[in-house]
């Protein structure tokens, strides 16, 4: 499979939303919990770009954080956040962009509000959290358990942004649709 | 656009970035085994003395750990709740060894030679049609659309903000996104047009 140039061009773009979307500044949500707009891009991307373009624009990103720049949010970046309790959830970004792009081509003709949430939801929260949790516990040495509970502060704000990455997937795949319909 | 890369002159600076990449690699194991907190304590400190070494002020420590010191305190209290102190300091030493660790390499060794190292380890890439001339292609439009995208968005809330709004909108968030696509899209045919894709 060869990227075209429409492909890199997409890839590169949402590389630089996900980036874009870590310099919003975090949003509390009350409950003491900070959430960041970050991880609305790796559902963005799965859902408006396909699975094979999902995954290298998450790749992408993953690479330029890795090499030093600051694009993660509150300007985290460098290697040091691939050895961090967030590693798991960083390094799962990729698949959860394809995952999330795969059932979304496959739903692509029937795709509603309701099924692009629940497909989000899938990939952008129990498979990013089914990799990140055993993360937290190996890295930090804390029972599994544990760190699910510490976790689960995280998902209402998660549920939100499957919930805009679906309204935001409806509005492309009516206005600017960049997934073939097979 | 700001990188990590704190440039100073001194061993670990000039160290070649593959055996950097290959101790940090072996290291971070290491740490993953050490159960005790005595050597991980002994361990961190051996870790701060590097960053003395390679001459970094002492704010880049505290630079290194901010974005971890939430996650880190949630650990530690669940884990002094729910294990007990010690696993509790176990569990920090070890997070702080190993991020301290990794950021020692990223804050010594320059964005150029960093992603240098990224390409040469992403060469598998080439498989899934990222051929090392379209990798060097697609990081530099990333680095481009970035302040492409936040000017866009400043422009938007700007305008709101003139029409009497106060909170920051989600209206404009779809037809904003459309309009990037498109965007998108042209500079796709212009590249295309100047006879890139022929030499993938």
């Amino acid at each position: 499979m060869q990227a075209s140039i429409r492909d890199i061009v997409f890839i590169a773009l949402f590389a630089a939303i996900i980036a874009a979307l870590g310099l919003i500044p975090k949003i509390d949500m009350g409950i003491g919990v900070p959430i960041t707009a970050q991880s609305l891009g790796v559902m963005l991307a799965g859902s408006i770009l396909g699975a094979y373009r999902g995954f290298l624009a998450l790749t992408l990103f993953l690479a330029l954080v890795a090499a030093g720049l600051p694009l993660l949010a509150g300007g985290r970046g460098g290697l040091g956040v691939f050895f961090g309790p967030s590693a798991g959830f960083l390094l799962a970004y990729p698949f959860a962009a394809a995952l999330i792009g795969l059932l979304t081509q496959r739903a692509w003709r029937e795709l509603t509000f309701g099924k692009s949430f629940g497909i989000n939801v899938i990939g952008g929260i129990l498979l990013l959290y089914a990799c990140g949790i055993p993360a937290i516990a190996l890295i930090s040495g804390i029972a599994l358990k544990t760190a699910a509970l510490g976790a689960l502060v995280f998902v209402p704000g998660d549920l939100v942004k499957a919930a805009l990455a679906a309204s935001a997937a409806m509005f492309v795949k009516r206005g600017y649709p960049l997934i073939d319909s097979r | 656009m700001l990188a990590l890369y704190v440039a100073r002159n001194s061993f670990i600076h000039r160290a070649p970035v593959r055996a950097k990449l290959a101790a940090l690699f072996v290291g971070g194991i290491a740490i993953a085994f050490v159960g005790d907190p005595w050597s991980l304590g002994l361990l961190l400190v051996g870790i701060l003395g590097l960053y003395g070494l390679a001459r970094l002020p002492t704010s880049e420590v505290f630079k290194a750990l901010k974005p971890i010191l939430f996650v880190a305190a949630i650990i530690f209290a669940l884990q002094w709740a729910l294990a007990g102190l010690l696993p509790a300091i176990l569990a920090v030493l070890r997070i702080l060894c190993l991020v301290l660790l990794a950021s020692l390499v990223t804050l010594t060794t320059p964005l150029s030679t960093m992603i240098e190292a990224i390409i040469a380890l992403a060469r598998p890439l080439a498989r899934f049609g990222l051929s090392p001339a379209k990798l060097g292609l697609v990081i530099a439009l990333t680095l481009r659309f970035i302040p492409v995208l936040m000017n866009d968005f400043r422009e938007i809330e700007a305008a709101r903000a003139a029409r009497g709004a106060r909170f920051p909108g989600l209206g404009a968030a779809g037809p904003l996104l459309i309009k990037t696509l498109r965007m998108t899209d042209a500079l796709g045919d212009a590249i295309a047009a100047r006879g890139f894709e022929n030499r993938s």
